[in-house]
Protein backbone atom coordinates (compact mmCIF):
# COMPACT_ATOMS: atom_id res chain seq x y z
CA UNK A 1 0.00 0.00 0.00
CA UNK A 2 2.94 2.39 0.36
CA UNK A 3 3.05 2.81 -3.37
CA UNK A 4 0.27 5.18 -2.89
CA UNK A 5 2.12 7.93 -0.30
CA UNK A 6 4.00 8.50 -3.62
CA UNK A 7 0.26 10.94 -4.57
CA UNK A 8 -0.34 12.15 -1.15
CA UNK A 9 1.23 15.32 -1.52
CA UNK A 10 -0.21 15.70 -5.19
CA UNK A 11 -3.69 14.62 -3.47
CA UNK A 12 -2.96 16.90 -0.48
CA UNK A 13 -2.45 20.16 -2.86
CA UNK A 14 -5.74 18.96 -4.29
CA UNK A 15 -7.61 18.67 -0.56
CA UNK A 16 -6.06 22.15 -0.08
CA UNK A 17 -6.98 24.16 -2.33
CA UNK A 18 -10.98 22.72 -2.33
CA UNK A 19 -11.32 23.00 1.26
CA UNK A 20 -9.78 26.53 1.24
CA UNK A 21 -11.77 27.85 -1.73
CA UNK A 22 -14.75 26.71 -0.05
CA UNK A 23 -13.69 28.51 3.30
CA UNK A 24 -13.31 31.71 1.23
CA UNK A 25 -16.65 30.98 0.39
CA UNK A 26 -17.89 31.85 3.81
CA UNK A 27 -15.39 35.32 3.63
CA UNK A 28 -16.89 36.03 -0.05
CA UNK A 29 -20.47 35.74 1.08
CA UNK A 30 -20.09 38.04 3.91
CA UNK A 31 -18.16 40.91 2.17
CA UNK A 32 -19.14 40.54 -1.62
CA UNK A 33 -21.87 39.13 -1.36
CA UNK A 34 -20.80 36.10 -3.51
CA UNK A 35 -21.28 33.33 -3.74
CA UNK A 36 -25.02 34.46 -3.90
CA UNK A 37 -27.18 33.97 -0.78
CA UNK A 38 -25.25 35.20 2.18
CA UNK A 39 -26.69 37.62 5.28
CA UNK A 40 -23.82 40.70 5.12
CA UNK A 41 -21.23 41.24 7.21
CA UNK A 42 -22.11 39.93 10.95
CA UNK A 43 -22.46 43.06 13.37
CA UNK A 44 -19.27 44.46 15.16
CA UNK A 45 -15.89 44.38 14.82
CA UNK A 46 -15.21 40.56 15.43
CA UNK A 47 -17.63 39.32 12.27
CA UNK A 48 -15.75 41.81 9.92
CA UNK A 49 -12.16 40.36 11.62
CA UNK A 50 -13.70 36.90 10.62
CA UNK A 51 -15.15 37.40 7.41
CA UNK A 52 -12.02 38.91 5.93
CA UNK A 53 -10.02 35.91 7.89
CA UNK A 54 -12.20 33.48 5.89
CA UNK A 55 -12.17 35.60 2.74
CA UNK A 56 -8.12 36.03 3.07
CA UNK A 57 -7.17 33.13 4.59
CA UNK A 58 -9.32 31.03 2.46
CA UNK A 59 -7.13 31.94 -0.24
CA UNK A 60 -4.10 31.75 1.02
CA UNK A 61 -4.11 28.16 2.06
CA UNK A 62 -5.86 27.16 -1.59
CA UNK A 63 -2.59 28.81 -3.32
CA UNK A 64 -0.59 27.86 -0.61
CA UNK A 65 0.93 31.39 0.03
CA UNK A 66 2.10 31.95 3.55
CA UNK A 67 0.21 28.92 4.17
CA UNK A 68 0.87 28.37 7.48
CA UNK A 69 0.11 31.71 8.73
CA UNK A 70 -3.03 31.83 6.89
CA UNK A 71 -4.09 28.28 8.31
CA UNK A 72 -3.02 29.32 11.80
CA UNK A 73 -4.92 32.71 11.81
CA UNK A 74 -8.27 30.66 9.99
CA UNK A 75 -8.24 27.37 12.58
CA UNK A 76 -8.25 30.31 15.10
CA UNK A 77 -10.94 32.17 13.92
CA UNK A 78 -12.71 28.65 13.50
CA UNK A 79 -11.93 27.32 17.11
CA UNK A 80 -13.54 30.50 18.64
CA UNK A 81 -16.53 30.45 15.99
CA UNK A 82 -17.40 26.68 17.21
CA UNK A 83 -16.90 27.75 21.14
CA UNK A 84 -18.95 31.42 20.71
CA UNK A 85 -21.58 30.48 18.62
CA UNK A 86 -22.43 26.82 18.11
CA UNK A 87 -21.08 25.19 21.43
CA UNK A 88 -24.27 27.03 23.04
CA UNK A 89 -26.54 25.42 20.76
CA UNK A 90 -25.92 22.08 21.98
CA UNK A 91 -23.34 19.21 22.75
CA UNK A 92 -22.50 17.69 20.00
CA UNK A 93 -21.28 18.83 16.69
CA UNK A 94 -23.94 17.41 14.13
CA UNK A 95 -26.66 18.84 16.43
CA UNK A 96 -25.55 22.37 17.18
CA UNK A 97 -24.54 23.13 13.42
CA UNK A 98 -20.52 23.39 13.88
CA UNK A 99 -19.62 20.29 12.16
CA UNK A 100 -18.02 22.43 9.71
CA UNK A 101 -16.53 24.74 11.96
CA UNK A 102 -14.52 21.73 13.55
CA UNK A 103 -13.81 20.72 10.16
CA UNK A 104 -12.46 23.44 9.14
CA UNK A 105 -10.60 23.95 12.16
CA UNK A 106 -8.80 20.18 12.60
CA UNK A 107 -8.21 20.48 8.89
CA UNK A 108 -6.35 24.04 9.10
CA UNK A 109 -4.83 23.19 12.12
CA UNK A 110 -3.21 20.00 10.35
CA UNK A 111 -2.18 21.93 7.63
CA UNK A 112 -0.82 24.98 10.15
CA UNK A 113 1.61 21.88 10.67
CA UNK A 114 2.15 19.97 7.83
CA UNK A 115 3.05 22.91 5.57
CA UNK A 116 1.77 23.94 2.30
CA UNK A 117 3.55 20.67 0.29
CA UNK A 118 5.56 20.44 -2.75
CA UNK A 119 2.80 21.61 -5.04
CA UNK A 120 2.09 25.48 -3.46
CA UNK A 121 3.15 29.10 -4.18
CA UNK A 122 5.14 28.93 -1.34
CA UNK A 123 7.49 25.58 -2.59
CA UNK A 124 8.09 28.09 -5.59
CA UNK A 125 8.95 30.52 -4.17
CA UNK A 126 10.98 29.51 -0.80
CA UNK A 127 12.52 26.64 -2.54
CA UNK A 128 14.71 25.46 0.14
CA UNK A 129 12.44 26.16 3.56
CA UNK A 130 9.13 26.10 3.22
CA UNK A 131 8.53 22.59 1.08
CA UNK A 132 7.64 19.85 4.32
CA UNK A 133 10.05 17.13 4.60
CA UNK A 134 8.68 13.95 2.15
CA UNK B 1 9.01 26.69 10.13
CA UNK B 2 9.96 22.90 9.70
CA UNK B 3 10.33 22.07 13.34
CA UNK B 4 6.81 22.34 12.80
CA UNK B 5 6.22 19.40 11.06
CA UNK B 6 7.61 17.61 14.09
CA UNK B 7 4.26 17.85 15.40
CA UNK B 8 2.24 16.67 12.22
CA UNK B 9 1.46 13.36 13.15
CA UNK B 10 0.16 14.03 16.22
CA UNK B 11 -1.96 16.51 14.70
CA UNK B 12 -2.88 14.32 11.46
CA UNK B 13 -4.10 11.31 14.35
CA UNK B 14 -6.06 14.17 16.03
CA UNK B 15 -7.84 15.39 12.75
CA UNK B 16 -8.22 11.54 11.63
CA UNK B 17 -9.80 10.79 15.51
CA UNK B 18 -12.67 13.75 15.20
CA UNK B 19 -13.56 13.39 11.45
CA UNK B 20 -13.85 9.82 11.49
CA UNK B 21 -16.29 10.55 14.86
CA UNK B 22 -18.29 12.85 12.96
CA UNK B 23 -18.21 10.86 10.36
CA UNK B 24 -20.08 8.15 12.24
CA UNK B 25 -22.62 10.03 13.51
CA UNK B 26 -24.23 10.72 10.41
CA UNK B 27 -24.48 7.00 10.30
CA UNK B 28 -25.65 6.33 13.92
CA UNK B 29 -28.03 8.92 12.60
CA UNK B 30 -29.26 7.14 9.61
CA UNK B 31 -29.26 3.27 11.42
CA UNK B 32 -29.13 3.62 15.03
CA UNK B 33 -31.46 6.60 15.23
CA UNK B 34 -29.31 8.97 17.50
CA UNK B 35 -29.39 12.70 17.57
CA UNK B 36 -32.84 13.01 16.00
CA UNK B 37 -33.07 10.35 13.83
CA UNK B 38 -34.52 10.84 10.62
CA UNK B 39 -37.70 11.44 9.77
CA UNK B 40 -38.82 8.72 7.82
CA UNK B 41 -38.14 4.88 7.49
CA UNK B 42 -34.60 5.57 4.74
CA UNK B 43 -34.69 3.89 1.23
CA UNK B 44 -32.18 0.71 1.00
CA UNK B 45 -29.34 2.85 -0.90
CA UNK B 46 -29.46 5.03 2.40
CA UNK B 47 -29.19 2.07 4.79
CA UNK B 48 -25.99 1.36 2.63
CA UNK B 49 -24.88 4.85 2.77
CA UNK B 50 -25.40 4.58 6.76
CA UNK B 51 -23.57 1.36 7.47
CA UNK B 52 -20.73 3.12 5.15
CA UNK B 53 -20.45 5.88 7.41
CA UNK B 54 -20.62 4.24 10.76
CA UNK B 55 -18.56 1.60 10.34
CA UNK B 56 -16.05 3.39 8.11
CA UNK B 57 -15.89 6.84 10.14
CA UNK B 58 -15.16 4.33 13.28
CA UNK B 59 -12.22 2.47 11.34
CA UNK B 60 -11.04 5.68 10.24
CA UNK B 61 -11.15 7.32 13.57
CA UNK B 62 -9.16 4.42 15.43
CA UNK B 63 -6.89 4.07 12.47
CA UNK B 64 -8.14 0.18 11.93
CA UNK B 65 -7.98 -0.96 7.91
CA UNK B 66 -7.87 2.85 7.32
CA UNK B 67 -7.12 2.84 4.09
CA UNK B 68 -9.88 0.70 2.61
CA UNK B 69 -12.42 2.42 4.65
CA UNK B 70 -11.19 5.55 3.54
CA UNK B 71 -11.79 4.91 0.06
CA UNK B 72 -15.28 3.59 0.32
CA UNK B 73 -16.56 6.68 2.50
CA UNK B 74 -14.69 8.86 0.03
CA UNK B 75 -16.89 6.81 -2.53
CA UNK B 76 -19.78 6.95 -0.64
CA UNK B 77 -19.71 10.73 -0.23
CA UNK B 78 -18.84 11.23 -3.94
CA UNK B 79 -22.17 9.56 -4.97
CA UNK B 80 -23.84 11.89 -1.79
CA UNK B 81 -22.80 15.05 -3.46
CA UNK B 82 -23.74 14.63 -7.31
CA UNK B 83 -26.97 12.65 -6.19
CA UNK B 84 -28.43 14.47 -3.48
CA UNK B 85 -26.63 17.91 -3.48
CA UNK B 86 -25.46 18.89 -6.75
CA UNK B 87 -28.91 19.39 -8.48
CA UNK B 88 -29.82 21.95 -5.98
CA UNK B 89 -27.08 24.35 -7.47
CA UNK B 90 -23.75 25.22 -8.41
CA UNK B 91 -21.97 26.27 -5.02
CA UNK B 92 -21.43 24.27 -2.02
CA UNK B 93 -22.23 26.54 0.07
CA UNK B 94 -25.60 27.36 -1.69
CA UNK B 95 -26.77 23.37 -1.82
CA UNK B 96 -25.97 22.40 1.03
CA UNK B 97 -22.89 20.07 -0.21
CA UNK B 98 -20.33 21.74 1.74
CA UNK B 99 -19.62 19.02 4.31
CA UNK B 100 -19.65 16.21 1.55
CA UNK B 101 -17.39 17.87 -0.24
CA UNK B 102 -15.20 18.19 2.46
CA UNK B 103 -15.51 14.28 3.78
CA UNK B 104 -15.01 13.24 0.40
CA UNK B 105 -11.85 15.22 -0.33
CA UNK B 106 -10.26 14.28 3.44
CA UNK B 107 -10.87 10.94 3.33
CA UNK B 108 -9.06 10.79 -0.21
CA UNK B 109 -5.81 12.49 1.33
CA UNK B 110 -6.15 10.22 3.87
CA UNK B 111 -6.96 6.94 1.49
CA UNK B 112 -3.07 8.44 0.05
CA UNK B 113 -1.15 9.21 3.27
CA UNK B 114 -2.19 6.29 4.78
CA UNK B 115 -3.17 5.99 8.70
CA UNK B 116 0.25 7.83 9.99
CA UNK B 117 2.40 6.30 12.90
CA UNK B 118 -0.37 6.91 15.52
CA UNK B 119 -3.12 3.94 14.58
CA UNK B 120 -3.84 0.58 15.02
CA UNK B 121 -2.44 -0.18 11.63
CA UNK B 122 0.43 1.00 12.85
CA UNK B 123 0.47 -0.81 15.38
CA UNK B 124 -0.67 -4.53 13.95
CA UNK B 125 1.99 -4.06 10.90
CA UNK B 126 4.79 -1.95 12.34
CA UNK B 127 6.90 -1.37 9.36
CA UNK B 128 4.70 -1.29 6.39
CA UNK B 129 1.73 0.79 6.98
CA UNK B 130 4.02 3.77 8.26
CA UNK B 131 3.85 6.72 6.26
CA UNK B 132 7.03 8.89 5.08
Amino acid sequence: MNALNRYADLVFCITRLIVGLLYACHGGQKILNFPPGGHGIPPGAMGMIGAWVELAGGFMIAFGFLTRLGAFLAAGEMAVAYFMVHAKMGYFPIQNHGEPAVFYCWFFLFVFFHGAGRFSLDALIFRKTAATAV
Amino acid sequence: MKSLNRFAEPVYCIMRLLVGLMFACWGAKLILGLFGGTPAPPKPILILAGWIELVGGLLIAIGWLTRIAAFLCSGTMAVAYFLVHAPHGFFPIANQGELAVFYCFIFLFIFFYGPGRWSIDELIQGKTSSSP
